[in-house]
């Protein structure tokens, strides 16, 4: 056979069309690299300034803490960095004991003196996550020891140093990058734009690259100390709740995390579906602010809380959640200590809603509704169509609402500076302890401004809050959780809706992705499947 | 003298025209007769969720049970008026800011139409997107953002007409016996614009009443529980195989436009076949 200038050709075409074909293939290059999809709730990945969920799910690879977590479970802490740990008596002393074979990315060891550092450095930038460390003092006797200690009886502890942001930085490096934990680290730190480069942890995975709005990468940390990383490349991808369940049934992607029951419904055979309940619970509240508006004059009114308490049809709201959600008898979730039974929840009564809402006087002042707006949307719900649901019910009683979504850099501060009438928001816990909500919707406390609610508005619920954050026997202190949100349920302006169903559906072709609380997945422990 | 409607470019022999004048008024008597024609309160959520289409509910029920054939029949009475109302304004606006441009000439020219380039610079829908963001989602105020971006188009097609306009010997006369500008501009040059202005909002309405639907799809145009098409569509995107939740409304918005398309296309035919002609030629 002669050969051609085109037979040529035509053999190393087809040759490089084989070879592009097998290289291509699923087994070489997708098998490590690992494709997470969620829609994203992500500010940086500074553990002392990042607090919202994809952050969380990110920096928990990327850092590690004093304990942690397996799987789903947010109830037993297992060892992190510390290796061992014991608590005194009343609960004010934590001693940690830092595991010596730990090491951060670059080979150094991880030392007491690093602990110290990050934990001071996210009480003293004063970022979102800060107020974690409120009361509590950090120290080092030793290198290979930590002291936390608290100046009342503080069993949450064990809890809060869980939470990604919590996550030990190499020191030396942050510092070189204008970190500080100075006192004035609020205005003196400047390692913010590093890390956002680069990580600077112990945990299997370091940063790669950083994109707020499009991806965040991930690459197998080559010096981790512990059981290795099962890949090479994670991707975190943003990518809306549609797209999410396409590509799952397509499957182009490894994990899609923020799909309702319905949207996890006929996804085909390439996927698992883990099913839960969410962490994070929905809610109305009414402001308390008499002076912000002609509305809260009235809002503030502890009969027009009422009647919005009662004016909602609860069920409604449960059957749009879909399968597996369930009504949030109280603001503790239900996996928690001490929280409220089904029996326990308010049921729609539109009479005495009605009553009630004669009784407070608000008559046809227009009431406005805010909540996130653009197509937000948490655990496949979108806060625009419960906000729909709930507007519904109250019109029905005789409240003149009117709803004032807003993109969430808009709406979300209007929230966190009482700047709202009435507002639909969740909340996912910041520690997995109930502590978390007594300490977060008392008045005066986080929440509990956002509503207008001061300190030494509810005498009850604020000494119940008082003896549940110091009680160290568990009994007792599910008990008063569980007094603290029937007090809450009668009289705070607090309106818990809905505990969704937390989905995560991962492809056939990855194991070990579970639920959790504070970061979602554990990217950690997500491996290829055999 | 055979009228501008009864010569040989009459919309009424052109049968797109036609169509769309049938599909316009479809639209225009659902929105008026709306309550009587819904078989369904359009805010109501008392069925049950994602009922496909059938005989109780013709086009199917949304995540929040309610009934989508009520809905788009409803949403009609918010796209349809909004989208002529900013039309209006716009032409308005852009019709005065092009007459002072173009009448005065000069410095004043010259800065109005370097503005009128700072907008066409940018794509409309991010400009609007931008304001209706600084003011707030609302139906009102994704009017008030479309308005803003969609003037220019009218100010530089004012300018234009003004300039040749005011080179006739009748306006130099009326100007010698002593006419105020506003007298000139009102009085004597505007009849020569009321024509191109009027086939180019006619024109105008389709794109109106996307960007309209476009804005409420990103959640900043009409708010929930309000029935508005562009709002629907995004709640069917992103209930997308549920293929009734999206569909419908898309083609409400679908058949608005190109109706309003043919409409103006006709009446561009009609009212100004110079330039007919030459997008014919």
């Amino acid at each position: 056979m002669k050969l051609t200038f085109k037979r040529v050709m035509g053999i190393v075409f087809s040759f490089a069309l084989v070879s592009t074909v097998a290289v291509s293939g699923p087994v070489s290059a997708a098998a490590k690299t690992l494709t997470v999809e969620t829609v994203f709730q992500l500010t940086s990945t500074d553990p002392a300034r990042s607090f919202e969920q994809t952050g969380n799910m990110i920096n928990r690879a990327l850092y590690e803490t004093l304990l942690t977590y397996k799987g789903g479970d947010a109830a037993t802490p297992v060892p992190g960095v510390a290796s061992k740990w014991s608590v005194n008596a009343n609960a004010t002393e934590f001693t940690f004991t830092i595991n010596p074979k730990a090491k951060f990315s670059d080979g150094t060891k991880v030392t007491s003196a690093d602990v110290v550092f990050s934990l001071n450095r996210l009480k003293n930038v004063k970022g979102n996550p800060s107020s974690l460390m409120n009361g509590i003092t950090v120290s080092a006797p030793d290198a290979g020891t930590v002291v936390l200690t608290t100046a009342n009886p503080t069993p949450q502890v064990l809890a809060i140093v869980t939470s990604p942001a919590l996550g030990i930085l190499n020191s030396k490096v942050v510092k070189a990058n204008g970190g500080t934990d100075a006192a004035d680290a609020k205005d003196t730190d400047k390692a913010l734009d590093f890390l956002k480069t680069q990580s600077a942890g112990s945990g299997p995975y370091i940063l790669k690259s950083f994109n707020l709005t499009t991806e965040v990468v991930l690459v197998k940390n080559t010096k981790y100390w512990g059981t290795a990383a099962g890949y090479d490349q994670i991707v975190v991808r943003n990518v809306p709740v549609n797209v999410q369940r396409l590509n799952a049934i397509k499957g182009t992607s490894s994990i899609a995390v923020d799909l309702s029951p319905d949207q996890a419904e006929g996804l085909g055979s390439k996927v698992y579906v883990v099913e839960g309940k969410a962490s994070n619970v929905f809610f109305l509240y009414l402001s308390q602010n008499k002076d912000f508006s002609a509305a809260t004059a009235f809002t503030s009114n502890a009969k027009c809380v009422e009647a919005a308490r009662y004016a909602i049809n609860y069920n409604k709201i449960v059957r749009y959640a879909g399968r597996g959600a369930v009504q949030a008898p109280g603001i503790i979730p239900s996996f928690f200590s001490g929280a409220l039974k089904a029996k326990d929840a308010i049921k729609q009564d539109t009479a005495r809603a009605k009553t009630a809402f004669d009784a407070c006087g608000i008559k046809d002042t227009p009431v406005s509704i805010g909540f996130w707006g653009d197509g937000g949307a948490v655990n496949g719900l979108s806060f625009a169509s419960l906000t729909a649901l709930v507007d519904e019910d109250l019109r029905a009683v005789g409240f003149k609402t009117k709803l004032a979504g807003a993109p969430i850099a808009v709406s979300l501060p209007l929230y966190r500076e009482n700047k709202e009438e009435m507002g639909l928001w969740l909340w996912g816990p910041d520690w997995p302890d109930s502590t978390n909500y007594t300490e977060s919707f008392s008045p005066g406390t986080k929440v509990g401004l956002r509503m207008g609610w001061k300190a030494g508005s509810d005498s009850v619920i604020e000494e119940l809050r008082a003896r549940a954050s110091t009680e160290t026997n568990t009994k007792k202190r599910a008990a008063l959780f569980r007094e603290w949100q029937i007090e809450m349920n009668k009289r705070s302006p607090l309106i818990p809706l809905v505990q969704p169903a937390a989905i995560v559906v991962s492809n056939k072709s990855v194991v070990g992705t579970s639920d959790h609380p504070i970061w979602k997945v554990n990217l950690a422990e997500v491996r290829p499947a055999k | 003298m055979a009228s501008r409607f009864g010569n040989s470019n009459s919309i009424w022999r052109q049968p797109l025209a036609v169509v769309g004048l049938a599909i316009v008024a479809f639209w225009v008597f659902a929105a008026i007769f709306a309550p009587w024609i819904s078989p369904y309160d359009p805010l109501a959520q008392d069925s049950d969720k994602f009922l496909t289409p059938g005989s109780l509910h013709w086009m199917g029920t949304d995540e929040l049970n309610r009934d989508i054939f009520s809905r788009v029949i409803y949403g009609a009475r918010i796209s349809l008026p909004y989208s002529i109302l900013l039309v209006v304004l716009s032409a308005l606006l852009g019709s005065i800011i092009g007459g002072i441009s173009g009448y005065f000439g000069g410095r004043v020219d010259a800065i109005i139409m370097r503005l009128t380039d700072m907008f066409f610079a940018f794509p409309a829908i991010v400009l609007a997107m931008a304001v209706a963001a600084a003011l707030g989602p609302e139906i009102r105020n994704a009017v008030i953002a479309i308005t803003i971006v969609s003037w220019p188009v009218y100010a530089r097609l004012v300018r234009g007409l003004i300039l040749n306009a005011k080179q006739n010997d009748y306006v130099t006369a009326s100007s010698l016996l002593g006419s105020s500008s506003l007298r000139t501009l009102v009085v004597d040059l505007r009849p020569n614009l009321a024509g191109p202005v009027f086939v180019l909002a006619s024109l105008e309405v389709g794109n109106a009443l996307l960007l309209l639907s476009g804005l409420s799809f990103l959640g900043l145009g009409a708010q929930p529980p309000a029935a508005e098409w562009g709002s629907m569509v995004s709640m069917g995107a992103v209930n997308f195989d549920r293929w009734w939740v999206g569909l419908f409304p898309g083609l409400a918005i679908l058949s608005a436009v190109l109706a309003f398309n043919f409409i103006g296309d006709a009446l561009r035919d009609a009212l100004d076949p110079r330039t007919a002609k030459a997008l014919r030629d």
